[in-house]
């Protein structure tokens, strides 16, 4: 057993020390390094090569490509390829924050920023589509 | 005019009133302080620094839904609450503040103030008993069995100002360092001022002594059943007997609150607010006790500190000096 009134200067200390309660919604935590927040696309890098998709362990990730028909080619030149158009869709309800699509893609196309309040009402406001 | 003063008395200073918004602000400020001691922040966001939360605690109960179990008995598990607030209400008119009359002051107040206070604690006792839940019904046992604990202690320690002053009278025993000059009889009584600080706390059931209500072990004892209005009450009541006996033993054990009412009314604050710091640092620097550890505690330390500060008394009054 302590003996009595040990606790008692750490108590009195501590009525002069700051408080370790953060007003959380006030100030907030600084994020660490490395801190694994929302996934995003770095625009016009993704390939559509559906790396991600296979990857994702919570199935969070949904690619569309659509082919874009190319303006027709001017006189006496070759006419243009046709262009995709990529749309990433996150399901940030479901996505994990695992940062393995950031791993396995070829093109560096994504990467993680450290937003983390991804709170809301609805389903469909986590619906997140990048292009 | 005799009246309004007497309505004045009562309703507004020291009566119901005052004691109702500075016993909110003891909590506050008690509440404060232990989060501080514990590095919490403690109340922040109702008013200043959380200053009206206690308040809008009690706001809250009030309008919360009122029941009163099947099985219990409905008078008394209904009247317990206001008996309990009245009796710590009515202690409190016995302090020693501001002018004094025949109706508030006497020849063995002192008696009736500590009777008084043991109200409460009994109240809790029947308002337990008769809520007829386990909770209840163990939580009231253990508030008497500390009854039994404290109360002989506190009686003690009450005891020796009142021998040193030789008078049985809250305003005499206050007035006697400021008119006999003999100052030193704060620091000689210090042993009891510490054995009515623990036993202020075991009657306020706070920790350490708050094995009645244990919520890890019988949920909240004897006001498990309780709810809105009269939980509401409990709480007011718990807060005033908590300004009423930490200004009783400002009164008695810290010189009292003399020299007018301006002069007298701050040393009222202040000396309160002294007691009510030290009891929280008693909450803070403890755990909560077992019921049986309370009653040996009271019995071989409490009982004989205050004995020999009894004696101690005794002694210098029988060498003269006062």
């Amino acid at each position: 057993m302590t003996k009595f009134g040990s606790m008692v200067p750490e108590l009195l200390r501590n009525l002069n020390t700051k408080p370790v309660t953060i007003l959380y919604p006030f100030e907030k935590v600084p994020t660490p390094e490395g801190f694994r927040g929302t996934p995003r696309l770095k625009p016009g890098e993704c390939i559509g090569c559906r790396s991600c998709v296979r990857d994702c362990p919570a199935e969070a990730i949904e690619i569309e490509v659509e082919k874009v028909e190319a303006p027709a080619a001017a006189e006496g030149q070759e006419a243009p390829k046709p262009q995709k158009r990529i749309k990433v869709i996150l399901y940030l309800d479901r996505c994990v924050h695992c940062a393995r699509c950031v791993e396995v893609c070829p093109k560096n196309a994504l990467y993680m920023d450290l937003e983390y309040e991804v709170a809301n009402f609805t389903r469909d406001a986590l619906r997140l589509v990048q292009e | 005019m005799e009246y309004l003063k007497i309505a004045l008395y009562i309703l507004v200073f020291p009566g119901f009133l005052f004691q109702s918004v500075f016993s909110t602000f003891l909590e506050w400020l008690d509440r404060k302080i232990y989060a501080r001691m514990q590095n919490r922040r403690g109340p922040l966001y109702t008013g200043w620094n959380g200053l009206m939360q206690p308040v809008a605690d009690i706001v809250k109960l009030m309008a919360k839904e009122d029941i009163v179990p099947a099985q219990a008995d409905r008078f008394i598990f209904s009247l317990m609450p206001l008996v309990s607030l009245a009796a710590a209400c009515t202690a409190g008119l016995y302090l020693p503040v501001w002018h004094l009359t025949r109706y508030n002051s006497f020849e063995g107040d002192l008696i009736v103030v500590a009777y008084l206070l043991a109200i409460p604690s009994f109240c809790l006792f029947l308002a337990g008993w008769f809520s007829v839940s386990p909770f209840s019904l163990i939580g009231a046992t253990r508030v008497l069995t500390q009854v039994f604990a404290y109360e002989v202690p506190f009686f003690l320690a009450l005891l020796t100002p009142a021998v040193l002053s030789g008078s049985w009278r809250i305003a005499e025993i206050a007035a006697f360092p400021w008119t006999s000059g003999a100052w030193w009889a704060i620091p000689l009584q210090l042993l009891a001022f510490a054995v009515a600080l623990l036993s202020l706390q075991a009657k306020l059931e706070r920790v350490p002594f708050d094995i009645p209500e244990a919520e890890t072990e019988v949920v909240g004892g004897p006001l498990t059943e309780y709810s809105g209005k009269k939980l509401a009450l409990f709480r007011l009541q718990k807060d005033i007997l908590m300004l009423v006996g930490s200004a009783l033993i400002a009164a008695l054990f810290l010189g009292g609150f003399g020299g007018g009412l301006f002069l007298g009314a701050l040393q009222l604050v202040l000396k309160t607010i002294l007691v009510v710091a030290l009891l929280s640092l008693v909450k803070a620097a403890c755990a909560r006790i077992r019921l049986d550890q309370i009653v040996t505690f009271s019995w071989r330390y409490l009982a004989p500190l205050s004995l020999i500060q009894f004696f101690i008394v005794l002694l210098v009054k029988g060498t003269g000096v006062i």
